[in-house]
């Protein structure tokens, strides 16, 4: 695309559609399949929920996945040189957002670690038999982990561990997923099965898919629904435009598109099946147990209900459920983890360096947010709420405007043999569509929360504030750095 | 009793992400027939 394209250094080829398939469910689902969905779902509106779910993920999610890989594909490179080389009218807006995207996820992998952890200390828990043994209590056993130098430690290994995978590159990622994505998949499908079998469960099914009518007109249920949607399937993150460089020419970007709709939305569907009718059956007050959301589920509710389970049923449905639940987390870890170096393979670091400098710096900045609440909702609510919706934008505005939208779409649809999804130019319509109406849906609902409704009920006013001036801050810096990076390597000035 | 057209809705698309892998599977062995 365009006449004076900055190509990256290191280039690297998925090795089978398949694998590359695995590797990409392994980024969507994560933490946030187990942990948010269920809640959510539970707490807006049932099927009301799902139904406003399935909406955002025709019209937003499958548009701006495909929209994504088509920036790496076609621009033939990461966040930033495949964002340069494709917004041919305006390139230095497409290296600057792409950096911005690698930027904002660099943010939260700086603290994603300390999640993945916590989880992976729970599985230790549950493979030991912890939940099952008498005396175990589940307050207690989060109030201690929380912040104590054991969750900081394996906190470190889980880095260690995203550093050697993505010190393989695309080898390594897809090799972990190519195994793990599938177990996770069957463990979660196999506990949805258990948990409707068990008695009292239908009140739990009833509850979590009964559309409630007076929720689907609320915005509030069309605002979480997005939130969840873009979140989960991992939109606007820059990831999926460094496995788009990965594609080799005869991959299907609708294929892996709408693979990446389809399963994560399962697994989140599977997950609240799994969770939902046991807390029905088995908690004496289902009704408060299901607000919790979180580390309050997963790591206090959850592991009480195992316990109350007992025996050898609560011994396997707790294992089950970390192994599935650490799964998904980690494979989060280290694909964020590429995209946060992604940048720096482009311009010719090797991957085990690039890896290991992004690693260690997001560990250290991460510290704070392992020992303090405050700290992880300030990171949540900037980098996970702001940033990525001003990112979302980006991408729709980088493949709708600043480029041929048409010549993009025929570039999908050409490969051989024949793309899964016919793209039509309903296709062009949406993408543009789409650079305006998340965005916009997502500003008017922060000033009706905070304005109309009074200060504080909305976004966390008390960190936003402080937070927009960072944020302020870290666009200055990252357009300066996209700049200098491609006056250097002889791009537009 | 709508709750239980989620319900089937939850189970076709299980069934539609395991297609997926399936399609995947079957176009990487086109790709190999094709000779690239």
């Amino acid at each position: 695309m365009g006449s004076r394209e900055i190509l990256p250094k290191i280039v690297e080829r998925a090795p089978s559609t398949f694998a590359l398939l695995m590797a990409v469910l392994g980024w969507s689902v994560g933490a946030g399949n187990y942990w948010r969905f269920s809640w959510r779902a539970a707490n807006y509106g049932g099927g009301s929920f799902i139904l406003a779910y399935l909406v955002w993920l025709i019209i937003t999610a499958f548009v701006l996945a495909v929209a994504e890989y088509a920036i790496g594909r076609l621009g033939k490179g990461g966040p930033m040189l495949g964002a340069y080389n494709i917004a041919q009218r305006y390139k230095k807006f497409g290296a600057y957002a792409g950096l911005w995207m690698a930027w904002a996820s660099f943010m939260i992998f700086s603290y994603y670690w300390i999640v993945v952890g916590w989880i992976f200390y729970y599985l230790i828990l549950s493979l030991t038999g912890a939940f099952t043994s008498p005396g175990f209590d589940a307050s207690n056993t989060w109030k201690e982990l929380y912040g104590s130098p054991t969750s900081i430690a394996l906190g470190a290994l889980m880095m260690i561990g995203s550093i050697v995978v993505t010190s393989y590159g695309v080898r390594g990622i897809t090799a972990v997923a190519k195994i793990a994505f599938p177990v996770l998949f069957i463990l979660t499908a196999i506990m949805a099965i258990y948990a409707i079998s068990l008695p009292g469960a239908m009140s739990g099914l009833e509850f979590y898919l009964t559309p409630k009518p007076e929720h689907l007109t609320d915005p509030a249920t069309w605002v979480q629904a997005l939130s969840q949607v873009l979140w989960s399937i991992g939109i606007a993150w820059g990831f999926f435009i460094s496995a788009g460089a990965w594609t080799r020419k005869r991959d299907d970007i609708t294929l892996l598109s709408l693979g990446n709709v389809v399963n994560d939305t399962t697994v989140a569907f599977l997950a609240g099946m799994a969770i939902i009718p046991l807390i029905f059956s088995l908690s004496a007050a289902p009704m408060e147990d299901i607000k919790q959301a979180g580390t309050g589920l997963a790591f206090v509710t959850l592991p009480a209900l195992f316990q109350k389970m007992g025996g050898l049923v609560g011994y396997l449905y707790g294992a089950t459920f970390f192994i599935a639940f650490w799964l998904a987390a980690f494979t989060s870890l280290y694909t964020i983890h590429e995209v946060t170096l992604r940048p720096l393979k482009d311009l010719g670091v090797s991957p085990s360096r690039a890896a290991t400098i992004t690693g260690v710096i997001a560990f250290l900045l991460g510290l704070p947010a392992a020992t303090s609440d405050a700290w992880l909702d300030y990171y949540d609510t900037v980098w996970g709420v702001i940033a990525l919706s001003l990112s979302l934008a980006a991408v729709a505005i980088i493949v709708g405007f600043l480029t041929d939208t048409e010549s993009v779409r025929r570039a999908i649809v050409s490969v051989e043999p024949k793309p899964l999804v016919p793209l039509g130019s309903w296709w062009n319509a949406l993408v543009k569509i789409n650079a305006v109406v998340p965005v916009l849906f997502f500003l008017w609902w922060i000033a009706y929360r905070e304005w109309y409704l009074g200060w504080g009920s909305g976004l966390h006013t008390y960190y936003t504030f402080p937070g927009l001036l960072i944020l302020a801050i870290g666009a200055a810096m990252i357009y300066y750095t996209s700049s200098k990076i491609i006056e250097r390597l002889g791009g537009e000035k | 009793m709508i709750w239980v057209v989620f319900f089937a809705i939850v189970w076709i698309l299980a069934i539609a992400s395991l297609w997926t892998w399936y399609v995947a599977y079957k176009r990487e062995k086109a790709i190999r027939e094709m000779g690239e």
